[in-house]
């Protein structure tokens, strides 16, 4: 419910920021429409609320063709990216808005006080001058506009773009810049008036906030308030409007334009980043109007805006052109302005903080980022973004509410799931691969070799080394097999007996496709055809300490070579590089018995950084699979031969360390393999 | 595989039913009525049927009276009795545990006393699957060659493994009686009352924290099926699972009921429902928490090999017709 109603006026606001970051400007009369950028803010719910869709339909239109028009390979990820633009958006509007209100009265009306005013000879200037910027802005908004006529607002921005000149500066970096420098310039010197005069609008603004509409209304509210603020726009309105008209209209022309021919234009991209400089500058003043406006904004949701903020320049990198990214480095320095007004929405909150500074490390690499993308064809990044939101989700359940209407009330599982007869629970392990796939491309960094060597069908066993007090290894093989191998076939794993006998670890490995390590278990999944792992070394493999990493142990009791001989499954050898260094272990302590734990972990970080200590290692993961054993030659009854089964398991064993050797000599570094 | 031949050696079939006011043997009933093979049907019991019978005659016996030791046989080999059928007595764990037990195990014995002296060809024994017991090593699908090293728990589950090992007795001693022990899953449909019930209605529906098995079921006309296939069946031998389709976790399953699952860490859950037991409020016995922790699922293709028994419904169907059957009687809201 709150969610609708954030969610629409996020997009409103997002909407009208995105369509003209100047354009607020225009609207100091209407101080409030800005003021709303902090409710917005408190909200900060507007991510979800495009989710949501439904209600907030209207304006996702609005936000997401500004932010997407020009990269429309990431459907998927727009999500997060739009609503994530127009909050970046947003609040430079608010300030520059308040602020430019206050400069109105004042002196600075020559640039942004009386938007109207010089709005005309602006237009003019974006026409011929910035007809670049321009046309794309008009492309972008008239796109928002057919939503709702927010033609009205969109048109005392214009006047505002000039002055910021902040979606141009893609095309003209450098002038830019300086542009919006200066109006920052000008601005600071109002705030002492405008402080005064926004704080008593914010409030009123903020209580009507209606969910969708509001946009609209509030932006031709703001025409009107704004003359009457500016002492030299009254005359002007009129000649504005129908300038603003014009340019619409051009913009509308744009767009058609631009659906004719599906190539999209760059520029859309930067204005997000360049609108905040711009209000990073007037940040400051304004900072202290914000702070006292929306004291009470949680964290949470804090941080899950910031996420969404983190999303939507993240996603710009990836579909910006090559140019487009430099571009955005180019204009580091006010992109530098930039994370600062979202530091003052934050409030100061530790995590807030730290996933700003996420943010600004990633908007730092974009060529890395680009090399990342061009590594997994595109798809990371998609992924990425899911992961993100995935995150934020995540974040969502910590509420008692979302976390049951998320997961369930044992975070387990779902009512009516189509679950497998061992347990797997497509809906739960849905939820999580987008973790698991950014373990996959970008922590571990997998790469996989050799994997078609696995048949596309019938059964097969894959018998690797195994490390670890948690199964990574398996869950990232089965994901390998999932995002990798051919047929995309469907990796079950045997688990080791004792992580089901542990609370939640059990339940959970079974509904992400584990499987207890049994005959009986082995045999029911052989016999329908299906594809096992296994981990010989067991528990002994778990417990190797960091001197021992990569040295098999022993193989069990040759288990898995009865069962293979029983139901005549061929055997594939695998090795994992990598995952024997996520959990450097330096000694077992026995103390555990008690618990029911085998031994208890050290690690050179985990009793000592408490559940931190957890994290794994992000060494560089090489798979890589052997050619299939040859085991034809026996026959079921070769089981029960106990010598016979002795000499296949070493001689498994054997070509698994092999494979393993190959990949450690291979090996350059654990970090970057 | 299924080898759907009609007994052989019983001509005109002659049963002797043990029954009780339960879904099951009710419709176990009905279903020998309509059928022509069945000579003659002789209902054993303390209680009438509540549906009106047309041609199976009804005798008052108390198997929990040490008299029905002596009476039974007389009775089998009077009415020519080629077939006896033992259905369970008790679906869920009685307060008064000394005479379920007398009912339940001590009632078997005579029961199979009783056969052997009065010449039956074939004995169908009803069982369940909590003969397997609900431990940490289970395989998720347990075969019937897992009886035998279990931990059932209440006192009535022990009764069923008790029942089992006399009817494995039984065999050796009598190798030309047919013995089959049908180990039914958790019966759940319309009108079942039984111990997974009792639990899913309870006023709290407790689930030991951080586990979340996975649990079947079995619709009550399967389980009849299952009973007359047995009779049917050319040659039936030993102990065979009948299971439902399909298996969901237990958390799904009280939601899927309109309950609220309330994770309890174990010991707590253990305390509280031993004295809730004891208070005499609560249904459901202290000894079942392990059933509510562990799996215990049974693997039924056996059956399907040897009697050709294969649900008609899946657990999802089953939770349907128990909705049903709820809220038929305002128990809960729809």
């Amino acid at each position: 419910m709150a969610k609708k109603g954030l969610g629409s006026n996020p997009f409103g606001e997002a909407g009208s920021a995105s369509r003209s970051a100047g354009g607020k400007r225009s609207k100091p009369g209407k101080g409030k429409p800005p003021q709303k950028s902090p409710a917005a803010k408190t909200g900060n719910k507007p991510p979800p609320a495009a989710k949501a869709a439904g209600a907030s339909k209207p304006p996702r239109p609005a936000s997401v063709p500004p932010r997407t028009g020009t990269p429309s390979p990431k459907p998927a990820a727009p999500k997060a990216a739009s609503p994530a633009a127009p909050s970046t958006n947003k609040p430079a509007p608010g300030k520059a808005a308040a602020k430019t209100s206050s400069p109105a009265n004042k002196p600075p009306p020559a640039k942004s006080g009386p938007p109207p005013a010089k709005a005309v000879p602006s237009k003019p200037a974006s026409a011929s001058g910035a007809a670049r910027p321009a046309p794309a802005a008009a492309a972008k908004k008239p796109i928002a506009a057919p939503a709702g006529k927010a033609v009205p607002a969109p048109p005392a921005k214009p006047a505002a773009k000039p002055a910021s000149t902040l979606p141009p500066p893609l095309p003209l970096k450098r002038p830019k810049p300086a542009a919006t420098g200066k109006v920052e310039v000008v601005l600071p010197s109002p705030p002492p008036q405008s402080a005064a005069a926004t704080p008593a609008p914010p409030a009123r603004d903020g209580g009507s906030f209606p969910p969708v509409k509001n946009k609209r209304t509030p932006a031709a509210k703001a025409k009107k308030p704004a003359p009457a603020m500016d002492e030299s726009s009254i005359p002007l309105d009129r000649p504005l409007e129908s300038v603003l008209r014009a340019v619409q209209s051009a913009a509308d022309e744009a767009r058609r334009m631009e659906e004719e021919i599906p190539a999209p234009p760059p520029a859309p991209e930067t204005p997000p980043g360049s609108p905040p400089a711009a209000a990073g500058a007037a940040m400051e003043s304004e900072a202290e109007i914000l702070i006292e406006l929306k004291p009470i904004t949680p964290d949470i949701e804090t941080s899950k805006e910031l996420l969404e903020l983190d999303h939507a320049a993240e996603i710009p990198e990836a579909a910006a052109l090559p140019e487009a990214t430099v571009v955005q480095e180019a204009s580091g320095a006010p992109v530098m302005d930039g994370p600062p007004p979202i530091r003052p929405q934050t409030g100061g909150s530790p995590a807030a903080a730290l996933i700003n500074e996420l943010q600004a490390l990633l908007t730092s690499f974009p060529d890395e980022v680009q090399k990342l993308q061009q590594r997994t064809g595109g798809k990371g990044l998609e992924i990425g973004a899911r992961m993100l939101a995935s995150l934020r989700d995540s974040l969502s359940t910590l509420s008692p509410q979302g976390y049951s209407s998320q997961w369930g009330a044992m975070g387990m599982s779902e009512p009516g799931a189509a679950m497998d007869e061992f347990g797997l629970d497509p809906v739960y392990e849905e939820k999580l691969q987008p973790f698991f796939d950014f373990l996959y491309y970008y922590y571990f960094r997998a790469e996989v070799s050799g994997i078609e060597k696995v048949p596309a069908q019938g059964r097969c066993m894959l018998v690797v080394n195994h490390s670890g007090a948690l199964p990574y290894d398996a869950i990232m093989l089965r994901t390998a097999f999932q995002n990798d191998h051919p047929a995309q076939r469907q990796l079950r794993f045997l688990v080791e007996d004792s992580i089901f006998y542990f609370p939640v670890l059990g339940p959970m490995m079974s509904r992400v496709g584990g499987v207890r390590a049994c005959q009986e278990n082995g045999e029911r999944l052989l016999e329908s055809g299906q594809l096992i792992s296994v981990f010989p070394e067991g528990l002994l493999g778990m417990g190797k300490l960091f001197g021992e990493r990569y040295q098999l142990q022993r193989f069990g009791r040759g288990g898995f070579i009865k069962l293979a001989l029983r139901t005549g499954t061929p055997i594939v050898p695998a090795a994992i590089v990598g995952a024997e260094e996520i959990h450097p272990l330096v000694a077992k302590l026995r103390v555990g018995r008690s618990l029911g734990l085998p031994f208890v972990p050290v690690t050179f970080t985990f009793p000592w950084l408490g559940p931190l200590g957890l994290m794994p290692f992000p060494a560089k993961w090489r798979i890589a699979f052997g050619d299939p054993a040859p085991l034809k030659q026996y026959s079921p009854a070769d089981a029960e031969d106990p010598v016979l089964v002795q000499r296949l398991s070493m001689d498994i064993r054997g070509r698994v360390q092999e494979l393993l050797n190959g990949l450690l000599q291979s090996r350059r570094s654990v970090l970057a393999g | 595989m299924s080898e759907q031949k009609v007994m052989p050696r019983a001509i005109a079939r002659r049963v002797a039913v043990t029954i009780n006011n339960t879904p099951v043997a009710l419709r176990l009933l009905q279903r020998l009525e309509n059928n022509p093979a069945f000579s003659s049907i002789l209902l054993l019991g303390t209680d009438t049927p509540a549906i009106a019978t047309r041609r199976a005659e009804f005798h008052r016996m108390d198997l929990s009276q040490p008299q029905s030791a002596l009476a039974l046989p007389a009775l089998l080999r009077e009415r020519g009795i080629n077939v006896f059928v033992r259905q369970r007595f008790f679906e869920a764990p009685a307060r008064d545990a000394a005479w379920a037990h007398e009912l339940e195990a001590i009632g078997a014995m005579y029961v199979l006393n009783a056969c052997a002296e009065a010449g039956v060809e074939r004995i169908i024994i009803g069982s369940s699957t909590t003969v397997y017991g609900a431990q940490r090593s289970n395989p998720n699908y347990l075969s019937e060659d897992h009886f035998g090293r279990s931990n059932p728990g209440p006192l009535l589950f022990e009764d069923r493994a008790e029942v089992e090992r006399q009817a494995i007795e039984f065999r050796k001693r009598n190798p030309q009686v047919e013995v089959a022990v049908l180990r039914f899953a958790t019966l759940l449909s319309e009108g079942v009352d039984n111990f997974m019930t009792r639990y899913l209605t309870a006023r709290v529906t407790p689930v030991v924290m951080g586990f979340d098995p996975l649990v079947q079921f079995l619709h009550a006309d399967d389980a009849v099926d299952a009973i007359t296939m047995a009779l049917d069946a050319g040659k039936v031998n030993g102990a065979y699972n009948i299971v439902g389709r399909g298996v969901l976790p237990l958390s799904a399953v009280i939601k899927l009921v309109g309950r609220m699952p309330a994770p309890v860490p174990e010991g707590l859950l253990r305390a509280g429902l031993r004295s809730a037991w004891s208070l005499g409020i609560s249904d459901i016995h202290p000894r079942m928490a392990r059933y509510l922790k562990y799996l215990w699922v049974a693997d039924g293709r056996r059956a399907e090999r040897e009697l050709g028994f294969v649900a008609k419904y899946d657990v999802q169907d089953c939770l349907r017709d128990f909705r049903k059957g709820l809220e038929s009687r305002g128990m809960i809201r729809v």
